[in-house]
């Protein structure tokens, strides 16, 4: 799920420097005049001799799959000098060049704050796009070519922001065969998960790893399993911050069933002090059954898994039979950000790669590179599916109308959703009970919820 | 001639003073009016809120659990290191010098070489729980019962990445102190040799007050130094800053601040705060290590 992986897909050499005072981090700062978002005009022509920057977050999704879009832009345009910049840390790469007012084009925006990009009025309206002749399907507008849900996505009172490109799914993973060897089925409730992972410790297993240092992982599916005994008013409640919603009697439930999986042992030994990239290699190898991550998985993990793993997501178990929301409920949809910065040089140069990139070589392109089911229809013919995808792809069919895109206040708080993350580190290590963490979570709610120089939104 | 002079030495400051100026200093000045705005760092526009971001800072609970992390790395971080460096540099140097001296001095200063993410990386492998070199060490001589998550660990994160400033800093002051230890003339050693004294008394009769000049830069240094420590812990740690806050910082809760957040008003207070302390501990330092100067 794209959101997840806002916060969570890191990578492993992260090249820390040492800044002796943040103003330092500020030098560059302060320019006095305040730029508003021009008003996007429909149908205004791209300037084809403009030079055009594209920023490509290289995660889980690598940067081969920008190659076919650019190389379109190239063609359709020759005079314009077409710039690739990649990278893994935009707060630090790109924050001075939004406050310099020379921010790149169009943006694969993984790790910037979407929210507060809005309320600053740093992006581009992308409503025209949607009403645009499809790239490469003539008299169809981008939005029919779209899947349900795409073009509402991204959007920020109402207006379009943020344009998807992945349709993911999060949940647990496990390998099919693996469970099919020792005649396992996966679990729909905790407690026929607790059960099951008795059963593989005797096997010789390790029943569970997350990634632990980065909690986070681990984070949606507890609050999964919350929702599903719950049902929806408790993630509407979460989301509005409401006095007392993370003391919610399901949340509580939720965490000593997670907390369980250390304290029963059922955690593959050092779970908590490994790596993204050390778990999932971990997991892959079998050394664990399993494990919660997003869509890019399969794709983020590459070889390592060996070909015949039959890597499969399922939703997140709920906690009973009595559960107010079914079990097939999965969060995910459209996912992923890109965005046109209102101060660009070149918006309409950035909106039109993105028209490009939304087109349907395009997008079957960046499936067939990424394993990764993407948002426009038709977007995945006639490319093999790998049974992750294929398992995703199920997830997605049998979820029909429970599904959502993602807990809101994980998109509009920042801090609550750091705050959550590293609690859920601390809930797992053993140190606080399952009631004092969900009593130090509503603390941190409360907070969000009182500091006035948060802008808080509602659902 | 004198106008020649200054000209000449006004040249070459130039440079230098003009890249310092506005690399170092006019970011640090900066930090005082951004502390008091609400600043978000992202567009140009900010509001001045007067001295609200440091009010809220002293009522804010990790910039104190975060303070309380950086006192007791100022506390231990020079005691263990200095201590550490006076012991192996008298050995080095006792006797006028042990065999092989100048090979372990080698040795010991090998971490100071690293840049701080190589070091950050590597303690990463040997930290690793399941595969690292250390738990498989302890395995495999039989203490298999000590090993433990280390970095993942709450009792365990801030004394492993101490460790880790330990083994990266004794070196440099090992050096430091062998320099000024073979500065001091060998007829005092021998005097005292003559009226009986033992090593110990020698070392600290003869020895540490007359490089303690050094041993009080020494100091002062790694005071500094303990007020920081942000590289290492943004690499290291887990979250970074974790487990919980185990592993916080100002100097990480400033930056998290900043990027995490979109805080940057706030950051530049915290930024300003810990300027502040660190102008107070490093004359403190001065002030609590002034002895009298001894000449020879």
């Amino acid at each position: 799920m794209s959101t997840d992986g806002k916060v969570d897909r890191r990578t492993l050499l992260r090249v820390a420097l040492a800044a002796p005072a943040v103003g330092a981090l500020a030098s560059c700062a302060k320019p006095v005049v305040e730029k508003s978002a021009p008003a996007p005009t429909l149908g205004a022509k791209v300037d084809g001799s403009k030079p055009l920057e594209f920023f490509n977050f290289d995660g889980g999704y690598g940067k081969k799959w920008t190659e076919m879009p650019l190389d379109l832009y190239r063609k359709e345009f020759p005079q314009a000098a077409v710039k690739l910049t990649s990278g893994q840390e935009l707060k630090q790469q790109l924050q001075p060049r939004f406050i310099q007012g020379t921010p790149p084009d169009l943006i694969e925006n993984v790790g910037l704050d979407g929210a507060s990009l809005v309320a600053k009025k740093q992006l581009y309206d992308l409503g025209p796009l949607l009403e645009m002749e499809s790239f490469d399907q003539p008299g169809v507008k981008v939005k029919d070519t779209l899947l349900p849900g795409v073009a509402e996505a991204g959007r920020y009172d109402g207006v379009k922001y943020e344009m998807p490109y992945v349709f993911g799914v999060g949940g647990i993973w496990y390998s099919q065969p693996l469970l099919d060897k020792h005649g396992w089925t996966y679990p729909k409730h905790w407690d026929e998960m607790i059960a099951l992972c008795a059963e593989i410790k005797k096997a010789g297993l390790a029943p569970w790893t997350y990634q632990g240092k980065f909690p986070g992982y681990l984070a949606n599916p507890l609050l999964m399993t919350a929702y599903k005994a719950a049902g929806p008013e408790l993630k509407k409640k979460i989301d509005n911050l409401e006095p007392n919603a993370w003391r919610d009697p399901a949340i509580i439930q939720a965490a000593e069933g997670y907390q369980e999986l250390a304290s029963k042992g059922y955690l593959l030994e050092g779970t908590q002090a490994l790596s993204h990239t050390q778990s999932q290699t971990y997991w892959a190898q079998g050394k664990a059954v399993f494990i919660p991550c997003g869509g890019w998985l399969e794709n983020e993990l590459g070889t390592i898994a060996p070909k015949d793993f039959g890597m499969t997501m399922a939703p997140v178990p709920g906690w009973s039979k009595d559960d107010k929301a079914p079990y097939e409920t999965v969060t995910g949809g459209p996912g992923g950000a890109l965005i046109v910065p209102a101060q660009a040089k070149n918006p309409l140069g950035g909106l039109e790669l993105l028209r490009i990139m939304l087109s349907k070589q395009c997008m079957q392109n960046f499936a067939k590179l990424t394993n990764s089911p993407v948002v426009v229809k038709g977007g995945t013919d006639g490319v093999p599916m790998s049974s992750a995808a294929a398992s995703m792809q199920k997830a997605v069919n049998e979820a029909g109308t429970n599904m959502f895109s993602d807990w809101q206040f994980r998109l509009w708080y920042q801090k609550l959703l750091t705050n959550f993350e590293s609690s859920v580190g601390v809930l797992m290590s053993g140190d606080q009970t399952p009631d004092e963490w969900s009593k130090q979570m509503q603390k941190y709610a409360d907070e969000t919820a009182k500091d006035p120089s948060i802008k808080k939104y509602h659902v | 001639m004198h106008h020649g002079k200054y000209r000449f030495v006004i040249g070459l400051l130039l440079i230098p003073l003009g890249l310092y100026a506005v690399f170092v200093v006019s970011p640090y000045l900066q930090a005082f009016p951004i502390a008091f705005t609400d600043w978000e760092g992202l567009s140009a526009s900010y509001r001045y809120i007067g001295f609200d971001n440091f009010v809220t800072l002293f009522h804010d609970p990790v910039f104190w659990v975060a303070l309380r992390h950086n006192l007791f790395l100022l506390v231990s971080l020079p005691t263990v290191i200095v201590t550490l460096s006076l012991f192996f540099s008298a050995i080095l140097n006792y006797r006028g010098g042990i065999p092989g001296a100048k090979f372990y001095k080698v040795v010991y200063f090998f971490p100071s070489v690293l840049s701080i993410a190589v070091v950050g990386v590597l303690w990463q492998f040997i930290f690793e729980p399941r595969s690292g070199l250390l738990n498989g060490f302890l395995r495999a001589i039989g203490l298999g019962d000590l090993a433990n998550l280390w970095l993942g660990g709450r009792d365990t994160a801030l004394a492993s990445i101490m460790a880790v400033v330990v083994w990266g800093g004794v070196g440099f002051y090992v050096v430091l102190f062998t320099a000024a230890m073979a500065a001091i003339p060998k007829e005092l050693y021998e005097a005292a040799l003559l009226d009986g004294a033992s090593p110990l008394q020698s070392f600290f009769r003869i020895t540490l007050p007359l490089i303690w000049n050094t041993v009080q830069v020494a100091i002062a240094f790694l005071v500094i130094g303990a007020l920081d420590q942000f590289a290492l812990i943004k690499v290291l740690s887990v979250g970074p800053g974790g487990p919980g806050d185990a592993t916080q910082v100002i100097s990480l809760y400033m930056y998290t601040n900043a990027f995490s957040y979109g805080k940057f008003g706030y950051a530049s207070a915290i930024g300003v705060t810990l300027f502040a302390l660190n102008m107070i501990l490093t004359l403190l330092t001065f002030r609590l290590t002034r002895r009298e100067r001894v000449v020879y």
